[in-house]
Order: structure tokens, then sequence, then C-alpha cells
């Protein structure tokens, strides 16, 4: 199957997250963007609506 | 690692450059929202009036970063609401984004680059704040 874009970028941006989270990434901030990485898989098929866009307001 | 970094910018690059522009600032508003959320959870103290209260000056500046980061993030909601409102998206459906290569679709791209940056810049200054190089 392929790949498609975004999952190439999320695949880069967590081999990235691993590689420099034992470095320097302090611990809150790592896991911040694990979960920052965890809603774009969640979310990469949403649609871009003003009930979504509202829905990550705050 | 520099190599790493390398190829991460330049396959960050790339997908941007293919990817309809909206779609990158929508992408950008979910993981700053699931970021900021995590960080929020992270700092409960940040939820009170006055973080100064709870102690360390270094808490402060975390509270501070984090509502400029999450109002720079709810701006770029603002931008992009404002840049897909056309018939499909003012009933309810998906974003009407300006044509590429037109004047609207270069000045609407150009304004989005503007917010994505103005809130990169506020969560590079988060993440200072919270400790990372």
């Amino acid at each position: 199957m392929l790949l498609t874009i975004l999952d190439l970028g999320i695949q880069f941006l967590t081999q990235y997250l691993s590689s420099v989270k034992s470095l320097k990434l302090p611990a809150e901030v790592a896991t911040a963007v694990q979960a920052a990485i965890d809603a774009l898989f969640a979310h990469k098929a949403d649609i871009i609506s003003k009930s979504n866009l509202d829905a990550l307001r705050g | 690692m520099k190599l790493m970094a390398v190829l991460f910018l330049a396959v960050t690059m790339w997908a941007t450059s293919c990817t309809p522009p909206e779609r990158v600032a929508y992408e950008t508003v979910v993981a700053s929202k699931a970021f900021l959320d995590k960080v929020k959870s992270q700092h409960p103290e940040c939820q009170h009036s006055t973080p100064i209260a709870a102690g360390a000056s270094s808490t402060l500046n975390i509270c501070v970063d984090l509502d400029k980061a999450t109002a720079a993030k709810d701006t770029l909601i603002d931008i992009v609401e404002t840049l897909c409102a056309g018939p499909n998206f003012n009933s309810g459906g998906q974003c009407d984004f300006p044509k590429k290569g037109t004047p609207a679709g270069d000045q609407a791209i150009s304004k989005l680059n503007a917010a994505i940056s103005a809130y990169n810049q506020t969560a590079n200054d988060l993440k200072a704040a919270t400790g990372a190089k």
C-alpha cells in the first residue's frame, strides 16, 4: 500500500522525536509532541469544516 | 543526528509543498491543540488567574507562553475560517479555499504562512519556557 504524504511526514516526525527524546527534549515536551503526532493520525480524515475548526478552539 | 534533522526538514518542505495550504493549516491547528492541551494538563497551576501565587517565576513564564500560544492557534483558526468562507463552508461543508495561482489564492497562502509562523514562534517560546533546548 502506498504511504500518503501525511503518513510519511508523521513517520519522519516520530523517528525524529525518538532520536532526540533521549538527548535534550524534557519529558513533558516529548509527551506533548507525542500527543500532537497522535492527534494528527486521529484527525487525518477530517474535512475542513467550520464545526471541526471550532472544536479546536481554546 | 544532523542527517536525520536535514532529512526531516526536507520531507516536511516537500510534503507541505504538495499538500493544499488549508490542509497544512488545519493539521497545524490539530497538532497544536493536542500539544497545548497536553502542556495545560501538566501545568494545572496555569488555570488560576494568578499563577504567580503558585510559586516560581518560571511557572509564570510557562503560563504566559501557554496563553500566547493558545491565542496564536485561535487566530490561525479565525484566518482559516475567513479564507475558507464560501457556499460549501458557510453551510457546514468543506472549505472553499481560493484557487492556487490566482491573486486571491496567493494572498490567502501568504496570510496562512504568516499565521503559522506566528504560532510556531509562540510554540517555540513555550518549549523554551518548559526547558527544551
